[in-house]
């Protein structure tokens, strides 16, 4: 069975809209703000993440963001992105471009579960918030992995909803990235 | 630790999304109240927003002066770590600003209307201020401009909703990480210092 790991940036304040300010939100570009010498080891985090893991589970609309960004950059990590499995969940997409890119129709709980269930390894979630949010609900994440960035936005969505009920974690590790990011891990105890 | 102006420094226990309290107005997963103070080197003054003080007066008065009372009503005696803070903190000048409080029974406590008196306070030289809270007044002393340090407990809980330990900040601020370590129970403590305030136009030029 594989393990599902929600890995996101998030504000020390808990937002993680719009981290690039690409979608153009009053609270957005915050990932951006970083300094070099943090996102070059934010970069060295998230490559080494991706080369652990078997697949990438995304949302519709991260899932467009990515692969309109991905397939034309080069490098170790663009090449590992670019060929490795990636899933979207989606009801409407048909065709899906990027490389070794499957739809994952219907109902999204049943369709993950059994992903979940085939796949063996790491399958990464990144962005994706209406997902995250499904798969928390359903008790469908093994591992949150946030890291933090060192500002506080005073607003904007955050990556818990309102209709999440309260989750117990258990801290699997933390440690700083770069100068001023944190990066905490931990496991999701299934309430069964 | 003296300096030539007293630094403000917050010190919060949080759930790992950000709330000090859950919708129901509750913090369970707070092993003790007296452990925000942990978090900070002695201090010249408290300081705390009259929303959360009449229940923090009652509490730490009850503590100080019937500690039964007090088991009584959190199912268990209380810490030594709180008696300590009890002590400690009726020693301590406490600044409450409320337009609304009348008076304070807590024998160190002294009732201010201005955010004026908050920023005399800090222009003294002296040791650091605890700021005990509530999210409101942190808030305005960072929109201020007058809170220097936050120090957070995150505990290993989400809730999805609640209330936020920072509410309203009108302007995104930036912050250099001082420090984070592993504390028992999953529990992390970070540090963060206030840098200037900036837009994304100024972080971008």
């Amino acid at each position: 069975m594989g393990k599902i790991v929600i890995s996101e940036n998030v504000s020390l304040d808990g937002v993680v809209e719009d981290p690039t300010g690409d979608e153009g939100c009053r609270h957005g570009g915050w990932f951006s703000q970083a300094r070099d010498q943090d996102l070059q080891a934010w970069a060295e985090t998230e490559f080494h993440e991706v080369l652990e893991a078997d697949a990438v589970l995304l949302g519709r609309r991260s899932y467009e963001f990515f692969a309109s960004r991905w397939p034309s950059r080069t490098g170790a990590w663009a090449e590992r992105l670019n060929t490795m499995p990636k899933y979207v969940v989606s009801s409407t997409l048909t065709d899906p471009e990027w490389t070794n890119s499957t739809v994952l129709r219907g109902d999204v709980v049943s369709a993950v579960t059994e992903l979940r269930q085939r796949l063996d390894g790491e399958i990464v979630v990144y962005a994706s918030r209406p997902l995250v949010r499904t798969l928390l609900e359903h008790d469908l994440a093994d591992e949150l992995r946030l890291i933090v960035f060192p500002v506080v936005l005073g607003g904007g969505e955050r990556l818990f909803g309102e209709t999440t009920e309260r989750k117990p974690l258990r801290l699997l590790g933390s440690r700083t990235v770069g100068d001023g990011l944190t990066q905490v891990s931990y496991s999701l105890a299934q309430s069964d | 630790m003296t300096t030539s102006s007293r630094s403000f420094i917050a010190a919060m226990q949080v759930t790992l999304d950000g709330y000090i309290l859950d919708p129901e107005g509750n913090a369970d997963w707070v092993d003790s109240w007296a452990d925000g103070l942990g978090l900070l080197p002695e201090v010249d003054a408290f300081v705390l927003g009259g929303g959360m003080f009449p229940d923090y007066e009652q509490f730490w008065a009850a503590v100080l002066e019937d500690p039964a009372a007090v088991s009584e009503w959190i199912g268990r005696e209380p810490y030594p770590r709180e008696l300590r803070y009890a002590r400690v903190a009726a020693a301590t000048p406490h600044l409450v600003i409320s337009t609304t409080l009348d008076g304070a029974t807590w024998p160190s406590a002294r009732i201010v209307r201005e955010m004026s008196e908050l920023r005399a306070l800090k222009a003294e030289p002296g040791r650091p201020v605890y700021v005990v809270g509530g999210p409101t007044l942190v808030t305005s002393l960072i929109n201020a401009g007058l809170l220097d340090e936050l120090r957070l407990i995150v505990h290993p809980v989400a809730v999805g909703a609640g209330t936020p330990f920072l509410r309203d900040v009108d302007q995104r601020q930036s912050l250099e990480l001082v420090g984070t370590e592993a504390a028992p129970e999953g529990r992390l403590r970070v540090s963060y210092r206030f840098l200037e305030a900036t837009t994304p136009a100024a972080a971008a030029a």
